[in-house]
């Protein structure tokens, strides 16, 4: 028995052995793997998907999504920046790695990572349910002025996205709110819609269905431009309040992998998420595409990480590393 | 909207999408059989699947193997004695204690008639009510959620066999068990004991797959494993007609409460389950004995999952607010044919209402007449030589646990929860309510700390109307074991389980 | 077999004399510890006191609620249990934690350890088959049939069959990257 257990042995061996070898020059020349640290099914694990599927044909190579969800994407995360930089483990990041960097001793920083490129920024927006008679943003904020922190706003948990958002968005409309933190978007928008909270800084896509039925009142997008699923409604910057801020998607790869796979998989990468029917597929859904490529995608995340740094110093989120 | 059916009706009687439906269903039941795979996950891996399929065809894909799951989940509930959703953790209370006794036919068919029976009701609720009993939701806010989980732990701890102090201590432990990780709240890490694991908290599957499905291997090695030579003959021992319908009573009642419980977004089938099953136990406590292998709990379980299951998308469609993590990758899947779940789907796109409608009926119709034959293969499995079953689970169990966020901490939790739960068992305390405690306590915990951020004290749960009938009702069911000390029932010695 | 077991729960509480197992205090026993555990967890832990923001309790509210529950629950267990014990005049052991019956069990985790080691040294084939061979071997030693050379081979086929349907349907079926 003992040599058909190591005959068998053996040969498994010899079959994963055969798996890992891998050389630069034919990169990639075997599956690559996406990390998600989010669970599957959720808009970040969709979006990558749509990634992945498009990005297969352009690398010749299938572009596996793996899920490792928990603590806030540190653990997946930091087995991202700690693996072989070979190319064949690369993951997403998002706008709540940037807290995460400050909050969380076991989160890797930007420093780990080489940036492949910056999938786009899905805008938050400022939402004032409807029992509350709000319908603009100045009206919103002389209801916040006449009572500091009155109002409420249903946002995630402290350094997430839209907690983020809201307190950028304190800071430039100069208002106090009271945060309540709330498990992912479902519960944000049923507390608006029902009126446990007065405000709510999703993204468009969470609330544009209570938007249009008049249940909650979109007043304003922190993105660029307009969001191409709410065209009449005006950015923050349009009514002289600068801001831009929203779930900001990136692809990154250990930081000291080789220039020759990283070409390769920035190019396939890019070419991916110009490919015309990926745009609109995402479109659809609701993502909004802008992308850049490796060094333009660092510069902005860079940028990003500056001016959230305050913030996160104010909400008592900057524990375990200073700036 | 009936002019809309035969666009719908056309849609459900093209040969491809009936193929394909009968392949997602199928492949939903077999999914959702295997230990550690759940709903959710069946579901985001069949999703890319749907990308290319029309938004109609794409539906039908997902809802069967939605569903189909769901059944699946309880198949493993059964024979392994592993939930394979939260929903299917109170039929093993009494189907994997039938399927021990040979009779895994029977259980399965029992909870295949029950969950069909509550699916029709659950999709009969979403068709016939849809847009006004959605706004039932909104009597649900912070406080009612944070009492609502003190009312289903409170079932639960009711419906847990065994010891009923101990089992409350148990569920407590669970509790505890739920606020290990970062605090949603605050984004704290509470008992990680510096492992950076633990900060993600406990995740469900390992802990169910390993305190039940592993520990009960360890259990089953303890004396040496006897082969009943008869056990295929009785492996098919199917429920006698009578029999079942002596069952209606149950089911009735397990489906409008399933209906009722299903429609408040986010209170999930666990809540619903804990209530039919609670309400049962206490109706026939006279007659019959629970946790043993009674049909009537495996009724009252899979009825009140089914109808849920259905109810759950009512929020979905009409509101826009997906009730629980399977219906929140429906959305997904909605979103990316730019379909926008809420108030403006009925108006904008009736012929997708109805062509959900018609797919779900579809489906309960696929998943019964699917299930049949794949039942008695089920049931056979467990009368595979026990060399080959036991080793098979305990390496779907590594698999399983591992599957789940693809960690081999994950795997070590497993282990764990394996060992400790074998021991406890030992030690008399019941460890099914552990598990009650970690899929609530959780939200227990996050509802109840908002209330107090949104509404400022504990008042607020004595001044609105939902909180105070609900308080009371949970002050009632909490009393009844203090009626049964006088009965000596409050305080029973431990017994081993399968002595 | 769990029939006979409800109806021997219901018999036995109507001899009110019967001897509390020891067993019973050491599961009060347990949670007393878990509780010691739990709640010197939390007090070591320095970030526990940043979270108390407005009229929030805190995120070691609950945490604290729960520790303090089973902490007094388990000694109340404990007493009552004692209680009895004095009242009929003893405990009873009931040969339930013996080498007999514990040898194989605890060998299983002990293995199931190592095989989640194997997992990441060896990649999950190799380390799946170095679990399971043995393991059929031994739960078909524990049906009490005898070896014969035709298992030599079979056994090992068995075990390899197992892993490898398996390893088809979780890693081509639902796409999941093992070690």
């Amino acid at each position: 028995m003992k040599s058909i257990l190591a005959g068998i042995a053996f040969f498994g061996l010899g079959f994963f052995a055969l798996l890992g070898n891998g050389l630069a020059q034919d990169y990639p020349s075997r599956p690559i793997t996406l990390v998600v640290p989010w669970p599957a099914g959720g808009g970040s694990d969709i979006l990558m998907r749509l990634i992945a599927e498009t990005a297969r044909k352009e690398l010749g190579q299938p572009v596996v999504v793996v899920n490792q969800p928990g603590s806030g994407g540190s653990l997946a995360l930091r087995e991202v920046a700690d693996s072989e930089p070979d190319g064949y483990t690369m993951s997403m990041i998002a706008t709540g790695f940037i807290a995460e960097q400050y909050g969380n001793p076991n989160a890797p920083t930007l420093d780990d990572y080489r940036v492949i490129a910056l999938v786009g920024t899905d805008p938050a927006v400022i939402a004032a349910g409807g029992k509350t008679g709000i319908s603009t943003l100045d009206e919103l904020i002389a209801a916040a002025k006449a009572q500091p922190g009155a109002l409420r706003n249903a946002n995630d948990q402290p350094g997430g996205t839209s907690y983020v958002a809201a307190s950028l968005m304190e800071n430039v409309l100069g208002i106090d709110l009271t945060l309540v933190p709330y498990a992912g978007s479902a519960p944000v928008v049923q507390a608006i819609v029902v009126g446990e909270v007065q405000t709510a800084t999703p993204s468009v896509t969470d609330l544009i269905a209570q938007h249009e039925s008049g249940e909650v009142k979109i007043l304003a997008v922190a993105g660029a431009e307009r969001h191409f699923k709410a065209v009449d409604i005006p950015t923050f910057t349009e009514l002289g309040y600068p801001l831009v801020t929203g779930t900001v998607r990136a692809l990154v790869l250990p930081a000291d992998t080789p220039d020759e796979v990283f070409d390769v998989l920035e190019a396939g990468i890019m070419k991916a998420l110009n490919d015309e029917t990926f745009r609109e597929t995402a479109k659809a859904s609701g993502f909004s595409i802008n992308p850049l490529g490796g060094s333009e995608a660092e510069a902005f995340l860079e940028q990003m990480d500056e001016s959230m740094y305050p913030v996160l110093q104010e909400a008592g989120l900057v524990k375990v590393r200073q700036k | 909207m009936t002019e809309f059916l035969p666009v719908a009706l056309q849609l459900l009687t093209d040969p491809g999408t009936l193929a394909l439906a009968c392949l997602a269903t199928f492949l939903g039941i077999v999914l959702g059989a295997l230990p550690g795979i759940s709903s959710t996950m069946t579901l985001a891996v069949l999703l890319p699947f749907s990308f290319s399929m029309s938004p109609g065809v794409g539906m039908v894909f997902l809802i069967g193997a939605f569903y189909g799951s769901v059944y699946g989940g309880s198949v493993s509930a059964i024979l392994l004695n592993i939930p394979g959703t939260p929903g299917s953790m109170v039929t093993q209370l009494d189907g994997y204690p039938l399927a021990r006794r040979g009779e895994a036919g029977k259980a399965l068919t029992y909870a295949l008639l029950a969950s069909t029976f509550g699916g029709i009701v659950g999709l009969t609720a979403l068709v016939v009510f849809a847009p006004t009993l959605a706004r039932a939701a909104f009597a649900f806010q912070s406080p009612e959620y944070a009492v609502l989980m003190i009312f289903g732990l409170s079932m639960l701890a009711y419906a847990s066999p065994g010891s009923t102090f101990l089992g409350i201590l148990a569920g407590v432990l669970g509790l505890l068990l739920g606020t290990v990780g970062l605090d949603m709240i605050t984004n704290l890490s509470r008992f990680d004991f510096g492992v950076s694991h633990l900060q993600a908290g406990i995740n469900l599957i390992p802990f169910a797959v390993g305190i039940f499905g592993f520990a009960e291997i360890l259990r089953l090695l303890e004396q040496p494993i006897v082969v009943e030579k008869a056990a295929t003959r009785i492996g098919s021992v199917w429920p006698k007609f009578t029999e079942v319908i002596r069952t209606w009573a149950t089911a009735v009642r397990s489906a409008i409460a399933g209906v009722i419980v299903g429609i408040i977004p986010a209170a999930g089938s666990a809540i619903a389950v804990s209530m039919s099953y609670a309400q049962e136990k206490k109706l026939y406590e006279k007659t019959e004995k629970f946790g043993n292998g009674n049909p009537r709990g495996i009724v009252a379980a899979e009825t009140g999952n089914n109808a849920a299951v259905g109810a759950a998308l009512i929020p979905l469609l009409t509101l826009g607010i997906p009730g629980d993590t399977m219906t929140a990758v429906l959305v997904g899947a909605l979103l990316i044919h730019g379909l926008q779940p809420g108030p403006k789907l009925f108006t904008d796109h009736p012929d997708f209402v109805a062509a959900i409608y018609l797919a779900l009926a579809l489906t309960i119709l696929l998943t019964f007449l699917l299930a049949l034959p794949l039942m008695r293969i089920f049931a056979r499995l467990l009368s595979a030589p026990p060399r080959f079953l036991y080793v098979g689970v305990l390496v779907l169990c590594v698999t399983g646990s591992f599957a789940v966020q693809n960690a081999l901490f994950d795997v070590l939790l497993m282990i764990f929860f394996g060992g400790a739960g074998y021991f406890m068992l030992k030690l008399g305390i019941p460890t099914s309510p552990i598990m009650f405690g970690l899929v609530l306590g959780p939200l227990l915990e996050e509802n109840l700390r908002r209330t107090l951020i949104v509404y400022g004290d504990w008042a607020v749960f004595f001044q609105r109307p939902v909180t105070i009938g609900m308080l009371a009702v949970t002050a009632v069911v909490l009393m009844l074991p203090l009626v049964d000390i006088a009965r000596h029932r409050f305080w029973p010695s431990p017994v081993a389980r399968h002595d | 077999m769990s029939l006979k077991q409800r109806g021997s729960l219901v018999g036995r509480q109507d001899r009110p004399a019967e001897r509390p197992a020891v067993v019973e205090v050491v599961a009060g026993t347990l949670f007393v510890v878990i509780a010691v555990v739990g709640g010197w967890s939390l007090l070591t832990n320095p970030y526990l006191e940043l979270g108390q923001v407005g009229s929030d309790p805190g995120p070691g509210f609950v945490p604290w609620l729960g520790v303090w529950a089973i902490g007094l629950g388990g000694l109340a267990q404990i007493a009552w249990v004692l209680m009895r014990a004095r009242a009929a005049g003893g405990l009873r052991g009931r040969g339930k934690f013996v080498p007999a019956r514990l040898w194989l069990p605890v060998l299983l985790i002990v293995s199931m350890v190592l095989y989640h080691a194997a997992l990441r040294a060896l990649g999950f084939i190799p380390a799946s088959l170095l679990f399971a061979v043995p393991w059929v071997a031994i739960i078909h030693w524990r049906t009490g049939e005898r070896f014969t050379a035709r298992h030599l081979v079979q056994l090992p086929l068995e075990a390899s069959l197992i892993v490898a349907a398996i390893y088809v349907v979780f890693h081509y079926g639902i796409q999941i990257q093992f070690p």
